[in-house]
């Protein structure tokens, strides 16, 4: 049986554990050959991914994980198609975690061996949730603000995102030293993306974060990449209409979209899990 | 008793020091309720390098090293910030960010630029006196031919500068790494140039800083000697006014070259719009592009790191020629 470890890095709010909720429900619900993967057994406690898949599958938008206590680290067995049996760790940190990391420069021990650990490494990104660290002189100076004297104590500067997600795959990089780093870049929240503009999260990471992009594609050697656009909610719970229309689905799996790299959709939310032979 | 002036003061001083205690302990626990520091593992700090800390790079890979200089308030930092922020704007067709060790050195200087400050008006803060942590580092691919480059800008103050423009044994001194460089970028304040009350007192500074380096043997000649006219959208403006400004920035290039003529080769003149200002249309982004892939696409310098230790010199004991030491077991 192979074993695989799965390692989840985003910043706050980036729909890491609605993704880790969908997939449960998904798994629990699905027994179909059609998919990447299906669930063989629970190992141990799962209790954890029991109640953030209830509160999905119920529309509960406020899933965010806590930051204190251990990692919330849980242990799948899967069957891919062939009738390979899989085992699957994943821990669910929060985002603030990762913050900590840039802002403190310091990981914990264990933090740091399920890096070393891990097979694929999950960067999760909310297209909403940008700062691109806009410059003072972009803003016309009747829109600009002088907040006065601030006490700074130089805790704190407002790193653009893509800084941060740079420093953070730097991080990894460092701590896992010369290895081939198995990197899937997934865009949440896909639904809120413009079609018309974007037809794949590759479109999108070169249009709006230009700076990962050229991070990743000029250490192509290090990082062995996949994209992904995922919808695990399946649109925006604070309208109403979208709510109703999502409840009427008989399948609430089907609120789950999934986007790879060339724009192909389908809702099998399991397929990032699959790490080929060589990787 | 009743209580003395200088009682008073001091009392007043000691509750001071309990509001920023107060806000250092605030932050220390702020970072430190989920995990103790001394049971965590440090990553890298991100900050501007130290010279020692440069050996980290040099021993894996060869480095361009840009040593920037000019008077305070030049337009030095704001240059090397605005490179980098040009990356987070852009994507280029042959030229890639591919990394920094420096990240967040980057990012405390551009902190006044950004809107997060609160500022309405951006204003990069002065670089410290003395400071240490004066190397910033950018590793960039040339999508043309597949080559990293790690660049190094040292960012180091003006004042230092002025210290040591008219004094050999200081500047030989305090920068001796200038002979390390593949550039001396000397930066002329482009919103200075345009006074011509100042601009020749600007210029002739210039023209010190270079003799005095030139007479530390500090410049090679190798080293590539380039004259950046910063903010030159404020000089595009004042063009329009006073066409005496195009005739003297014309003159500049053929100035210095005919004063080092044995340099000549090596000095060429880059304008520069590094922040442009309000409602500006020039791209301020096509100068510094063509600034750095200039400086870059010298091939004939650039700090090899086995190759670098001069044995006649003893004197240069820096970490850039570390691994040369090394290599020849001398380190």
């Amino acid at each position: 049986m192979k074993e695989y470890s799965y390692y989840i890095v985003g910043l706050p709010s980036t729909g890491k554990t609605t993704f880790l909720a969908a997939l449960y429900y998904f798994l629990i619900n699905n027994q179909g050959k059609d998919y990447a993967f299906r669930l063989k057994r629970i190992v141990g406690n799962s209790s954890y991914l029991g109640e953030i898949s209830k509160r999905w599958a119920e529309f509960d938008k406020a899933l965010r994980t806590p930051l204190t206590g251990d990692i919330k680290e849980t242990e799948l067995e899967l069957e891919d198609q062939m009738g390979n049996i899989v085992r699957a760790k994943f821990p669910d940190l929060s985002g603030e975690n990762f913050e900590r990391m840039i802002n403190d420069r310091i990981i914990t021990k264990e933090n740091r061996d399920s890096i070393v650990n891990s097979d694929k490494i999950f960067l999760f990104i909310n297209p909403e949730e940008i700062d691109i660290g806009l410059l003072i002189k972009k803003i016309d100076k009747e829109y600009r603000k002088e907040k006065g004297n601030i006490i700074d104590m130089g805790r704190k500067i407002n790193i653009p995102t893509q800084t941060k997600l740079v420093e953070l795959l730097q991080f990894i990089e460092f701590i896992k030293k010369e290895v081939q780093i198995n990197l899937d870049i997934i865009i949440s929240a896909w639904d809120v993306i413009d079609n018309s503009k974007y037809n794949n999260p590759i479109e999108f990471i070169e249009a709006k974060l230009p700076l990962l992009w050229q991070y990743i594609f000029s250490n192509s050697k290090t990082f062995n990449i996949n994209y992904w656009g995922i919808s695990a909610q399946g649109g925006d719970l604070d309208d109403q209409d979208t709510k109703e229309k999502l409840a009427d689905l008989i399948c609430a799996e089907e609120r789950i979209r999934v986007v790879d790299k060339n724009g192909n959709s389908i809702n099998d939310i399991t397929v990032p899990f699959l790490i080929s032979e060589g990787e | 008793m009743e209580k003395t002036i200088e009682d008073k003061k001091i009392e007043s001083m000691l509750e001071d020091n309990a509001i920023e205690n107060e806000l250092i302990n605030d932050y220390i626990n702020d970072s430190e309720t989920e995990y103790k520091k001394e049971e965590g593992i440090y990553l890298p700090s991100g900050q501007a390098l130290e010279e020692n800390e440069l050996y980290e790079i040099t021993s894996k890979e060869n480095i361009d090293l840009i040593f920037m200089v000019g008077p305070v308030g030049c337009g030095k930092t704001t240059i090397e910030v605005m490179l980098y922020q040009m990356f987070l704007e852009n994507t280029f067709d042959d030229l890639y960010f591919s990394g920094s060790k420096t990240l967040l050195g980057f990012e405390e200087r551009a902190k006044s630029i950004r809107i997060s400050s609160g500022n309405s008006e951006p204003q990069v803060e002065r670089t410290r006196i003395n400071d240490e942590k004066k190397y910033l580092h950018l590793k960039l691919l040339n999508k043309k031919n597949s080559k990293t480059h790690n660049v190094i800008l040292t960012d180091v103050s003006g004042e230092d500068f002025n210290e040591c423009k008219n004094n050999v044994d200081l500047m030989k001194e305090k920068f001796a790494n200038i002979r390390s460089s593949k550039v001396v970028c000397i930066v002329l304040d482009g919103a200075v140039i345009v006074d011509k009350i100042k601009r020749n007192s600007i210029l002739s500074e210039g023209m010190q800083l270079l003799q005095t380096m030139k007479d530390a043997n500090l410049i090679s000649r190798d080293i590539v000697i380039c004259i950046v006219l910063s903010k030159n959208d404020v000089i595009q403006n004042k063009i329009k006014e006073d066409v005496n400004i195009k005739e003297f920035i014309d003159f500049i290039e053929e100035r210095i070259k005919s004063k080092f003529i044995d340099l000549k080769e090596k000095i060429y003149l880059q304008k520069v719009t590094a922040l442009p200002d309000d409602n500006e249309e020039i791209e301020h982004s096509e100068s510094l592009l063509e600034l750095i892939t200039k400086w870059i696409n010298y091939e004939d310098k650039g700090i090899q790191s086995n190759i670098i230790y001069n044995k006649d010199d003893d004197k240069l004991v820096d970490e850039f020629n570390r691994l040369g030491m090394k290599i020849r077991g001398e380190a």
